[in-house]
């Protein structure tokens, strides 16, 4: 398998096949031989695309949804952080879907090897016996399962009916000059350096600010509480 | 079946419910911790499936600034937990009745 997309895919053969696929008459809307011309110049991309994922997207979120509820529902902390740890495999592996590599990526490296390892650090630094010394209520178990039923009801009622949300056709993945010529993994990164250093400056310098001042916060919250010092007497001249 | 924009937001609505339930229903603060960070994993998705789907990058760019500030903002949260545990010897957030009068 090569690794590098073909530059020119043969583009008169692909155009003609989802002509064929389109049916006889109606063809020549104008939307529909955009669309044609468009996946003639990616290539058979967006052919695989379709199909490839209906079953993957399914497990996946399966796993996400399943390990969200022993997130929200375990007693035990540590089996909340295991719990995390997969919704956080579930959704990078939807991000892959997706076609945002560098972005699942990201999320496996900065929560599941950042964030998550410093939840556990906590559990196991606080006493795992006070964490998860009390039974569940049932008001609350009730009150939260009224939550979920209300929230996901509601938006899915807005989002399954019809007219609310345009459905659009799958549109291509981000382009640049010279993505065709990278690999899949260089098109996300190299299209994220692209807006991160371009559109995005002034957020991206500010998210460094941010993290300064995270730092700053947290080395001063977890300092112990100094004493207060003595000042030396001062000598009047 | 075609997966369309649909099914992302539907899932990420479910991940969202999910993670709001947690937390209106624990009284552990690590737990909600964790069910915050639930939700904010699921706008990302979200914004990641709208970004593919419009053709534009973005909503995964404003992805990239949520995992940063849901960095700084765990790093934050959980040094408060830690001061407040040694402070109260407890995560249960109604038993912090401090400003309570």
């Amino acid at each position: 398998m090569p690794l590098h997309r073909p530059a020119q895919p043969p583009a008169r053969h692909l155009r003609q096949s989802v002509l064929s696929h389109a049916g006889p008459q109606g063809v020549l809307g104008g939307v529909r031989v955009r669309l044609s011309a468009f996946q003639a110049r990616r290539g058979s991309y967006l052919g695989t695309h379709k199909k490839m994922p209906a079953s993957l997207f399914y497990a996946f979120a399966t796993l996400t949804l399943v390990s969200a509820v022993v997130v929200a529902g375990a007693r035990n902390p540590v089996g909340n952080a295991l719990g995390m740890i997969l919704v956080l495999i579930g959704v990078a592996a939807n991000f892959f879907l997706l076609e945002a590599p560098f972005l699942g990526s990201l999320l496996v490296l900065v929560y599941a090897g950042a964030v998550m390892v410093l939840f556990l650090f906590v559990i196991m630094l606080l006493d795992v016996e006070k964490l998860s010394q009390r039974p569940f209520s049932l008001r609350a178990v009730l009150f939260g399962a009224g939550v979920f039923v209300l929230f996901s009801g509601a938006t899915c009622l807005l989002l399954w009916s019809p007219g609310v949300l345009p459905s659009p056709e799958l549109a291509s993945a981000p382009t640049f000059p010279g993505a065709e010529a990278a690999g899949a993994f260089a098109t996300g990164a190299k299209a994220y350096g692209q807006s991160l250093w371009g559109k995005y400056m002034l957020p991206l310098q500010l998210t460094g600010f941010l993290l300064l001042a995270a730092i700053i916060g947290v080395v001063s919250l977890s300092r112990p509480r100094a004493r207060p010092a003595k000042l030396p007497t001062q000598q009047k001249p | 079946m075609i997966i369309g924009l649909h099914h992302y937001l539907t899932l990420a609505a479910l991940l969202f419910a999910v993670g709001l339930a947690g937390v209106v229903a624990r009284r552990n603060i690590l737990v909600i911790c964790m069910c915050l960070e639930l939700m904010l994993l699921a706008t990302s998705l979200a914004l990641v499936a709208f970004s593919r789907f419009n053709n534009s990058l973005d909503g995964a760019v404003f992805v990239f600034f949520i995992i940063a500030v849901a960095a700084a903002e765990v790093a934050v949260a959980l040094a408060l937990v830690v001061a407040l545990f040694r402070k109260r010897q407890t995560v249960f957030v109604d038993e912090f009745t401090i400003l309570r009068h």
